[in-house]
């Protein structure tokens, strides 16, 4: 299989840098896989999670914030506010923060800690299906 | 001569001062190192950002944004000043202040209102010092911790005060690091943002934008102010830790040069008591010899 290079990067570290088969990205206007020989694009990315399947095959997901896509000649760079790697992702300070989050929803503060609040609970929730769903979902196939 | 208890005091205080200095030195060299590496980690994603914004710019004849928008006039500005919490770092301070001033008082020539928003201890001060300021907000957070987060949402606010028509530009004042020993305050201004360019790397190909190069290009500049505060901060605190580290270091130079000093004295000074004591005890043995 064809591989191209991804880089995920946020501002205040590179956190992939690497060989690639695959990548499924939550784009703005629903999920984009991307392959080898992708045309050049440029798109906005959600909170989501994204799934990367390395040049050896294994797969592993990763927590993005929102950002943007950027897929040049088989280089794909990832630019997100958040960026976190399934295996840096704690199952208890994702279930504090969204309890944290509808806590502040709850409260009806100013309309900006609301927006805050919304994408803490979006980010709170990516972690949780990460570790919670998707990441079980292929341990079991591949035991 | 002074006295050599005197002088050794003195010699003392020089050489603990010298300690001191010295520390500070090392301390600031440590934290220029890896603030460097900081911001070298940065550097990707706001080359990305802005080589993003000309490939849009590429795309889109016309582009439209509340943050191109130059203003007719400029009635309100806000300011945001970014300085150190500490002092002791040789004119680092001074310099942005004379600068800050400077620019107050040509704001005022042009009857403009200014509204300052105040990154550091030591800037906040001076600030609050200041008669006829507007202070809008002072920030807390020691400049060092400054994360992306906190500076994404101080951008944030600032954006909202220009949309809504408050201010009609957004300036940062920050120090420039020209060189190791070279710091120099800068005035940039944010917002409106310039209109971006065609770049020389403009892309050859054509670009898929997806959903729209207008909604890429009204999410990017956000993104693109962020980065451009954020480097902002980091430059300062890099100019501010260079300049430190420089300071301290001449104070430890003259602090050896002093201690050398005040050891020759010292030394000469129990020579001559020395000397002087000799001279006694031969001249009373002399009497003695004589009676």
């Amino acid at each position: 299989m064809k591989v191209f290079r991804l880089e995920v990067i946020t501002p205040e570290r590179t956190v992939f840098d690497g060989d690639v088969q695959s990548v499924t990205l939550p784009a703005e206007d629903g999920a984009m896989s991307v392959l080898a020989g992708h045309a050049p694009l440029v798109a906005t990315l959600e909170i989501g999670p994204a799934k990367v399947v390395k040049a050896d095959g294994t797969k592993s997901w990763l927590m993005l914030g929102d950002g943007f896509v950027e897929v040049t000649h088989n280089h794909v760079r990832v630019l997100a506010d958040v960026g976190e790697p399934e295996d840096t992702i704690d199952l208890k300070r994702a279930e504090e923060s969204e309890r944290r989050a509808r806590e502040r929803l709850k409260s009806k503060a100013g309309d900006l800690d609301l927006v805050r609040a919304e994408a803490a609970l979006a980010r709170a929730l990516v972690r949780k299906k990460i570790v919670r769903d998707l990441r079980p979902a292929r341990d079991s196939r591949h035991p | 001569m002074k006295g050599v208890r005197e002088l050794k005091r003195r010699l003392k205080g020089v050489k603990n001062i010298k300690k001191i200095t010295k520390a500070m030195e090392m301390v600031a060299a440590t934290k220029l190192r890896r603030l460097q590496d900081r911001a070298l980690a940065t550097r990707p994603f706001a080359s990305r950002i802005e080589s993003m914004m000309q490939r849009v710019a590429g795309v889109a004849d016309q582009l439209v944004s509340p943050l191109l928008l130059v203003p007719e006039t400029c009635t309100a500005e806000a300011l945001v000043v970014v300085g150190a919490d500490k002092g002791l770092c040789g004119s680092y301070n001074s310099n942005l202040f004379r600068t800050l001033v400077q620019h107050l008082r040509a704001a005022e020539a042009e009857k403009r209102q200014v509204r300052l928003y105040v990154f550091g201890r030591r800037a906040q001060m001076f600030v609050t010092k200041l008669k006829g300021t507007d202070l809008k907000a002072a920030y807390p957070e020691a400049v060092e911790k400054l994360d992306y987060r906190t500076v994404k949402r101080v951008m944030g606010q600032l954006t909202r005060s220009f949309e809504g028509g408050e201010v009609q530009r957004v300036n940062v004042l920050y120090t420039r690091m020209k060189s190791m020993a070279s710091f120099k305050p800068t005035l940039q201004t944010l917002l409106p943002v310039p209109r971006p360019t065609v770049g020389a790397d403009a892309p050859t190909t054509d670009y898929l934008m997806e959903p729209s190069p207008e909604r890429i290009l009204e999410r990017l500049l956000p993104r693109y102010l962020e980065m451009q505060l954020f480097a902002a901060v980091l430059e300062s605190l890099a100019s501010e830790f260079a300049s430190r580290r420089m300071a301290m270091k001449n104070a430890t130079d003259n602090a050896d040069g002093m201690s050398q000093q005040l050891t020759m004295e010292y030394n000469k000074a129990r020579q001559s008591g020395i000397t002087g004591e000799l001279l006694e005890i031969i001249g009373g043995a002399e009497a003695l010899k004589g009676q």
